[in-house]
C-alpha cells in the first residue's frame, strides 16, 4: 500500500511537469505555424524547417528527464519518510516512476508525427520503432543519472563530494589515457563487453544494440549506487 | 500489542546519543517523553519511526521489526520540527495524501480539525508561518490515526489558546478512540494533566518508566510559615524551597511523614520540580 501510494504521488508530479512541458512544446509549434502563415505566405509543404525543428524536441524531452531524476530524490525522500515508507519502497517507486518516459516519449512521438504530417516531412526516421525504444532508453538514462546526481549531492558531505568528484574526474583522465594509449577502440565496445558479462546469455537472445546496451549499463550502475546511498539516506533539517 | 525497544544505542560519532535503551511502550496510553536538552528523546522518536537507525538493538512495532518495514511504520507516525513536507503541497493536499498512506486516516476529520484552529486548507505550506506549520502537522497526526502517534514538541511556536486546543483535542481523540500518544515536550506543566505514565531520558539512558502518580507519590509539598517548615524540613531531602511573602513552599522527595505536619499545608509535589531534580542528581 505504501508503494503503490509513492509510485502514484510520483506519478501524479511528473505527470503535470510533463502536461505543462508538453503545453509549451505545443504552444511554440502553433505560433510556429500561424507565424509561418503570416508572414511567409507559403505553402504548407515549406514548413521543412518545423520538421527538423521537430526532431529536436526528442533532446529537450531528455532534458526534461534529467530534470525528472534530479526533482525526484530529496523531496519525495523527505516526504516519504514522513509517511512511514521504507527506502526500500522510496526506490521501488521511482524504478516504477522510470515508466513516465514511456508516455512522454510516445506523446513526443505524436507530436513530432502530427509536424511531419502537416508539413509533409519525407524523413521519418524519428518515428520508428527503434528510434523509439532508443529515445526512451536515452531519457530513462537521463533521468537515472538524474536521481543519481541528486541522491549523490544530498547525502554525501561536501567535503566527500569534492573528493568524490575529484577522484572521478581523476579516473576518467586515467581511462582517456589508457583509451587513447593501450585500447585504440570504441567505447560502446567496452561497454558492450560489460554488458555482456552483466546480462550474459541474454545478449544472445536479444540484440538491442550497442547504444541501448551501453545506456542499460549506465542504469543499471546508476540505480544500483542511488539504492546504496538512499538506503543510509536520513532527513536532514 | 507493544512497541519494544531492545537495548537500542545510538552514535553520532563520539557522541553517545542513546545507550543500551530497553523499554516497552504499551497501546492505549498516553506517555509523556521528559528529558533535558540533549537528553536523547528527538533521537528515539527518530528510530521507531525509521528516520534514523540505531547503532545496535531493535525495535519491534506489535512484534514487527521496525526497520525498512512498511508493514510495521502504517501503524506510527512521528510528528516533529523536521521540514518534511513538500513547501507548494497545500494543506487538504497533505490531509488527503496521509490518508492515502495510512489506512485509518480520515482526512475529513483533519479537515474540521483545521476549521477549529482557522488554518485555511488552501494554503501551501511552505506560506504557513512556524506556528501554523506546527499545527498543520498536528492535525495530520491525529488524522492519521496511528495506533502509536508520537508528537515532539507539538506546540512549538503556538500561542496560548492554539496550546490549549492542541490539549483538548489530544484527550478528545484518546477519550473517542483511544491510541497510544507519545508526547515529547519541555513545557512539563502545561502537559502533566494529560499524562499517564512518563518517560525520563537522561544522556542517552531512561531514568525514570513509571505513571505519573506512582512519580508523584515519591515526594510530595508542604508550605505554611517560615518557621515551622524550616523547623519540618531539617532532616528531609528538600529539592527546593520557595518563598512568597510569609508563606514558604518546600518541595520535598521522600515519601509523606504523617503525624508531625501540624500547621503545614501538604500538596502533591509538581512534575516539573520532580523532573528538574531528578535530572540534576543524576547529572553531576
Amino acid at each position: 500500500m505504501k508503494l503503490t501510494n509513492a509510485i502514484k504521488f510520483r506519478y501524479q508530479k511528473l505527470l503535470k511537469a510533463s502536461g505543462v512541458y508538453f503545453a509549451l512544446v505545443f504552444t511554440i509549434f502553433l505560433v510556429g505555424i500561424i507565424a509561418s502563415f503570416v508572414y511567409k505566405k507559403e505553402t504548407v509543404s515549406n514548413f521543412n524547417y518545423l520538421s527538423d525543428f521537430s526532431d529536436y524536441t526528442f533532446y529537450t524531452t531528455a532534458i526534461l528527464a534529467f530534470f525528472f531524476g534530479i526533482c525526484s530524490y530529496k523531496t519525495e525522500l523527505k516526504y516519504f519518510l514522513q509517511n512511514g515508507v521504507s527506502r526500500r519502497s522510496i526506490h521501488l517507486s521511482f524504478i516504477a516512476s522510470l515508466f513516465v518516459n514511456v508516455i512522454t516519449v510516445l506523446v513526443n512521438v505524436a507530436l513530432v508525427a502530427i509536424v511531419k504530417a502537416i508539413a509533409k516531412a519525407s524523413d521519418k526516421t524519428s518515428l520508428k520503432p527503434s528510434s523509439f525504444l532508443t529515445i526512451m532508453l536515452v531519457c530513462c538514462t537521463f533521468m537515472c543519472i538524474g536521481y543519481f546526481v541528486s541522491a549523490f549531492m544530498y547525502s554525501v558531505k561536501p567535503l566527500n563530494q569534492i573528493i568524490t568528484v575529484g577522484v572521478i574526474i581523476l579516473l576518467f583522465m586515467l581511462f582517456v589515457l589508457i583509451w587513447h594509449v593501450k585500447l585504440q577502440g570504441s567505447l560502446i565496445v567496452l561497454l558492450l563487453a560489460l554488458y555482456s558479462f552483466l546480462f550474459g546469455s541474454l545478449t544472445g537472445f536479444i540484440y538491442l544494440g550497442h547504444l541501448a546496451a551501453a545506456l542499460t549499463c549506465i542504469i543499471v550502475l546508476t540505480l544500483s549506487l542511488s539504492h546504496i546511498i538512499t538506503l543510509k539516506a536520513a532527513v536532514k533539517k | 500489542m507493544s512497541i519494544e525497544i531492545k537495548r537500542v544505542s545510538k552514535s553520532f560519532g563520539k557522541t553517545k546519543a542513546l545507550n543500551d535503551v530497553l523499554l516497552e511502550i504499551k497501546e492505549n496510553k498516553i506517555y509523556g517523553l521528559l528529558g533535558r536538552n540533549g537528553a536523547g528523546k528527538s533521537t528515539l522518536l527518530k528510530i521507531i519511526n525509521n528516520r534514523i537507525y540505531a547503532t545496535d538493538g531493535y525495535v519491534y512495532i506489535d512484534g514487527l521489526d521496525s526497520v525498512e518495514n512498511d508493514k510495521a511504520q502504517k501503524d506510527v507516525f512521528l510528528m516533529n520540527d523536521e521540514n518534511t513536507y513538500p513547501s507548494n503541497m497545500t494543506v487538504s493536499e497533505m490531509l488527503k495524501w496521509t490518508e492515502s498512506f495510512y489506512p485509518d486516516a480520515d482526512a475529513d476529520k483533519g479537515l474540521k480539525l483545521a476549521e477549529k484552529f482557522s488554518l485555511d486548507t488552501k494554503k501551501r505550506f511552505g506560506s504557513l508561518s512556524t506556528g501554523y506549520r506546527s499545527i498543520a502537522k498536528f492535525i495530520a497526526a491525529i488524522a492519521s490515526n496511528a495506533k502509536y502517534t508520537f508528537l515532539d514538541e507539538p506546540v512549538l511556536g503556538l500561542d496560548a489558546g492554539h496550546r490549549e486546543l492542541v490539549y483538548k483535542i489530544i484527550l478528545e481523540e484518546y477519550s473517542d478512540a483511544p491510541r497510544t500518544f507519545v508526547i515529547a515536550t519541555h513545557i512539563i506543566e502545561e502537559v502533566s494533566a494529560l499524562l499517564e505514565n512518563v518517560i525520563i531520558v537522561e544522556k542517552g539512558k531512561i531514568l525514570e518508566n513509571d505513571s505519573v502518580d506512582n512519580l508523584l507519590s515519591k515526594g510530595y509539598c508542604v508550605s505554611g510559615d517560615e518557621y515551622t517548615v524550616n523547623e519540618f524540613i531539617k532532616d528531609k531531602n528538600v529539592i527546593s524551597t520557595e518563598k512568597v511573602g510569609s508563606v514558604k513552599v518546600a518541595y520535598i522527595l521522600e515519601n509523606k511523614v504523617t503525624g508531625s505536619m501540624q500547621n503545614l499545608d501538604v500538596s502533591a509535589l509538581s512534575l516539573q520540580k520532580l523532573f528538574v531534580k531528578l535530572t540534576e542528581e543524576r547529572g553531576e
